[in-house]
């Protein structure tokens, strides 16, 4: 696959709050800080928009 | 001229299926024939024969790593057949069998090894689930609210989302509290909500809190609800969560 950090970072971040353990959170988050070192603020911000984003709609589905 | 967005590389996973066999054939082919062409040089003086017998050789290496390949994969998937019928015998009911009957159910759910069975997996998750399971009973409860392997169902959902919520799993927690604030697949109940919510709050807002969701959790959600709790059943709700935690702190669940 191409590379794709905001990619990562997405998935990494749902991943680590996905996790049932702080101290698993924790090792899948620094997966995912190691990815957002590799990308622009505007980047960084738009991946965590779209986590936010995720999690609602995720929400809402299950009504 | 290279456009601004081209790669250097050829992306693989891009490409057709006919595009991969001409890649395939092409470099494969180069290789033959370049592995041919120095060994007919290299044995020439040891006659024509040598040159067979090297490609003799060659056919056979690829064809044991083949057949090896194939070895492995049959007795992988023969020794999740075990596992699962060892699990699934009456003489093994324990918690051991319960933990097996939850991953290998995970693996037919998310097609791990195995073709995706959400049928397989629903009757795994039932067996783990009733012999308790927590974590199968959430798995179970999803299946029933989505319908998958299994007919929907929210009352059923709701069933074995309770029985996981009970045990102090914070996701059916979390999930409890927001059927209970919308009325799904039961009677809309804010104390219910609340106290589910808090519950669940105890273990999934630290992890958030390391997240893009931080603040967004069941924390935030519980205190949405709190707006519709008088004060009597505030401080009521407040002293059963207390005694709950307590009481399920002695437990490592």
């Amino acid at each position: 696959m191409p590379r794709d950090y905001a990619e990562a970072y997405f998935w990494y971040d749902l991943a680590a709050a996905g996790e049932q353990d702080a101290s698993d959170s924790k090792q899948v988050a620094k997966y995912r800080d190691e990815a957002a070192s590799h990308l622009t603020a505007a980047d960084l911000s738009h991946a965590q928009e779209r986590v936010r984003k995720w999690f609602e709609e995720h929400q809402a589905k299950s009504q | 001229m290279l456009s601004k967005n081209a790669k250097p590389w050829i992306d693989v996973y891009a490409l057709t299926g006919k595009q991969k066999c001409r890649m395939a054939i092409s470099i494969f082919g180069t290789a033959f024939l370049v592995f041919f062409g120095v060994g007919f040089l290299i044995f020439r003086p040891h006659g024509i024969r040598a040159v067979l017998w090297l490609a003799v050789d060659v056919l056979v290496f690829f064809a044991v790593s083949f057949a090896l390949g194939e070895m492995v994969r049959f007795l992988r998937r023969k020794l999740l057949e075990w596992t699962e019928r060892m699990a699934l015998s009456a003489s093994t009911q324990s918690e051991e069998s319960a933990d097996a009957l939850y991953f290998i159910g995970k693996r037919h759910r998310s097609a791990d090894g195995v073709p995706q069975d959400y049928e397989k997996a629903a009757f795994l998750f039932r067996r783990a689930a009733e012999l308790g399971d927590a974590r199968a009973q959430l798995e179970l409860g999803n299946l029933y609210s989505e319908g998958k392997g299994v007919s929907q169902d929210y009352a059923l959902a709701v069933v074995w989302y309770r029985k996981a919520a009970e045990q102090g799993n914070s996701w059916a927690q979390y999930i409890l509290g927001d059927l209970y604030e919308k009325g799904n697949g039961l009677s809309q109940d804010y104390v219910e909500a609340y106290f589910w919510y808090s519950l669940a709050s105890i273990k999934i807002d630290p992890v958030f809190a390391q997240t893009s969701l931080a603040g967004k959790g069941p924390k935030k959600h519980r205190d949405d609800v709190e707006t519709h709790l008088s004060p009597t059943e505030l401080t009521y709700q407040q002293e059963r969560i207390r005694k709950w935690s307590e009481a399920h702190q002695a437990k490592p669940q």
